[in-house]
């Protein structure tokens, strides 16, 4: 079965090419741009990895984390932080994250980092 | 005197309300209590007080909570000197003076767009300008044409009013600016460090007015002017915290001398024909005068750099964004290409990816740059195995070059405590120069050895080499060699190499001959775990 997995980014290029991307590698794709969308998200379909970006107007990485605690089942759900942000490793750290990934990253590093999490 | 008590019931009855009436009357208390206070000091002709608090806690009112409290500073200043001894049209028109006072400084402050947070140069200029100097001009003038016109003149017209008009400014420069400050951001959000610093520095203030004041030294020190002393505690204090914990300071100080003053303690307890407590006023407003400009001066400075830092995050992550896109796409093309067999425009593409990531590096530069400049480079320390982090970083090199061949000479490998990324930086930077600056087919040796206890890592080139005279400079910032045209790049990455490895307390030093090549080195001081 293919794995789903959601990126959360308020940056629609960004979401674009990596869904290209995810896609090409035999994932299944969804996303959100915005908060309660990614939640909405979240809820409905019970992705296997979220891709979050951590430093983003509205509601930030940091209080997505917080608000997923609220959907059942969805505190189990591993998160990679993918940032520009310089504190990315240590934001990743704060919120639990099991990897991160800096902007511009290399497609083999995402691939390979989302694959040792999902398989 | 009926119309105004009419007009006066009018005013209040507009704004009557609950929160107006409590405000007011809160207004109306502090002027009168303060006021009386300062009338019982030894005012100049009975009336002109050198220890004036109301002018200040009136201007600082109506600016914090508006023009409609007026009234009570008029009955306050009213019953204040009704109550003293002057008879009731003088009163009134004593009244209006400071009322029209407390309003034209207000209004002036408006129009100059203050700040109560006095955080830039501009609003303390203003306070001293344009509330302290010019509006109480306006309450010196009517009310001591008012004692005149009632003969009440004690004093001399010119002493009277200048003892009124001083009396006014200092507590518009004293007062206003203390309640100002905190009125505008009375939260405190402090460390523990910072609660210590604060209770330290407010017992040397006290400390050193009590030593001027009391001349408890005397006997030892006498005529020592220990006034002079409350200059560096309240330079530490602007220095070290905000205008609002300096006007605190200033204001502090102005109460313990005033009072010590009045009871003829310290050092301006000198009695002229305007009182005993002209001289400390002259003391008080130079002190307050200076620390106001250079407590708000320094926070202007504080909050400028802190909006550059913000706005060159904000810029780098914002030019990352579209990068990042461009890269994955070009990485995308790239495999498709190169799994298509087309080779020609794989090439092309596989350029454009260099680009790129060169585009991507020199905005991390400008980000390091900028970080270094303002001291803020940050060093994130671990233990890491040295030799593994070199051939990490020779392997990813040698991908970008064909023409150089990267051979490593390593010494038994050690473990040492230093940021590995930053490490990783400096040597990517060394080895890419190299490669950089061998343009035909040869090797670079990269080596390491420990001598001292220092690990010593070098990258030596057969390369175009350094001219003597640009070697000694080939650290410094924007250095760009005289091959600059055919060698592009910003010339920071030696600059920014060279702060990192002296924020490990090492060294770094370039030593080559033109058309023979170059060595770079660097050590760290190894440190047992």
């Amino acid at each position: 079965m293919k794995k789903k997995i959601l990126i959360f980014d308020d940056d629609e290029s960004i979401v674009d090419v990596l869904t290209i991307i995810l896609d090409e590698a035999g994932y299944r794709v969804i996303s959100a741009i915005e908060g309660k969308e990614a939640l909405g998200l979240t809820k409905k379909e019970k992705p296997d990895l979220i891709l979050l970006d951590i430093l983003m107007s509205g509601m930030n990485g940091k209080e997505f984390k917080e608000s997923l605690k609220e959907v059942k089942g969805a505190n189990e759900i591993p998160i990679i932080v993918i940032s520009a942000n310089a504190k990315t490793e240590e934001i990743s750290k704060e919120i639990g994250a099991v990897d991160f990934i800096t902007k511009p990253f290399e497609i083999d590093e995402v691939l390979g980092k989302i694959a040792n999490v999902v398989g | 005197m009926e119309h105004l008590a009419l007009y006066i019931k009018r005013e209040i009855r507009k704004n009557l309300d609950f929160d107006y009436l409590v405000k007011a009357t809160f207004l109306f208390y502090a002027y009168y209590i303060t006021g009386k206070i300062g009338l019982t000091l030894d005012p100049v002709s009975g009336f002109a007080t050198l220890f004036w608090m109301p002018t200040g806690i009136a201007l600082a009112f109506l600016f914090l909570k508006g023009y409609k409290f007026w009234p009570a500073i008029f009955l306050g200043a009213f019953f204040v000197n009704s109550t003293s001894g002057a008879p009731g049209l003088a009163s009134s028109l004593i009244a209006l003076g400071n009322t029209l006072e407390a309003i034209a400084g207000t209004y002036l402050l408006k129009r100059l767009s203050f700040s109560p947070a006095l955080e830039r140069l501009s609003d303390s200029v203003s306070l001293i300008f344009y509330a302290g100097i010019l509006s109480t001009i306006i309450s010196a003038s009517i009310g001591t044409l008012a004692l005149y016109s009632h003969g009440l003149l004690v004093n001399s017209f010119a002493e009277t009013w200048f003892a009124w008009w001083l009396g006014n400014l200092i507590s518009n420069i004293v007062v206003a600016p203390f309640i100002l400050s905190w009125g505008y951001n009375p939260k405190v959000n402090l460390t523990i460090d910072k609660i210590t610093e604060g209770l330290i520095l407010g017992i040397l203030v006290i400390v050193v007015n009590t030593l001027t004041f009391t001349g408890a030294l005397g006997i030892f020190f006498k005529n020592a002017p220990f006034a002079y002393l409350i200059f560096p505690a309240l330079m530490i204090i602007a220095f070290r915290f905000k205008p609002r914990e300096t006007t605190t300071a200033v204001f502090v100080t102005a109460l313990i001398s005033a009072l010590a003053t009045y009871n003829g303690f310290g050092p301006f307890a000198i009695n002229t024909s305007l009182g005993i407590l002209t001289f400390l006023q002259f003391f008080i407003g130079v002190i307050s005068m200076t620390f106001l400009i250079l407590s708000s001066s320094n926070a202007e400075k504080r909050n400028l750099e802190q909006a550059k830092e913000d706005f060159l995050a904000l810029a780098t992550h914002e030019l990352k964004t579209p990068i990042t896109s461009i890269k994955a796409y070009t990485d995308i093309s790239h495999k498709a290409l190169v799994k298509r067999g087309d080779s020609k425009n794989a090439e092309i593409v596989g350029r454009m990816k260099n680009q790129i990531d060169k585009l991507s590096k020199l905005i991390s530069d400008l980000l390091d740059i900028s970080r270094i400049d303002e001291q803020k480079l940050r060093i994130e320390q671990s233990y890491f195995d040295f030799n593994e982090l070199i051939l990490e970083v020779v392997d990813q090199m040698q991908t970008i070059t064909e023409k150089n061949v990267l051979i490593t000479k390593l010494q038994r490998t050690k473990t040492l405590y230093a940021d590995r990324d930053r490490m990783g930086q400096v040597m990517i930077n060394l080895i890419g120069n190299a490669i950089k600056f061998s343009p035909k087919k040869s090797e670079i040796f990269i080596t390491t050895r420990v001598e001292n206890g220092k690990m010593i890592f070098c990258v030596k080139d057969r390369g175009i080499g350094i001219p003597k005279h640009e070697l000694s400079k080939v650290f410094e910032k924007t250095f760009r060699g005289s091959e600059k045209e055919t060698y592009p790049g910003l010339g920071l990455g030696l600059y920014i190499s060279k702060e990192i490895i002296k924020r490990h307390q090492g060294d770094i030093w370039a030593t080559s001959k033109k058309n023979e090549g170059s060595t770079f080195c660097f050590s760290i001081p190894i440190r047992e775990s």
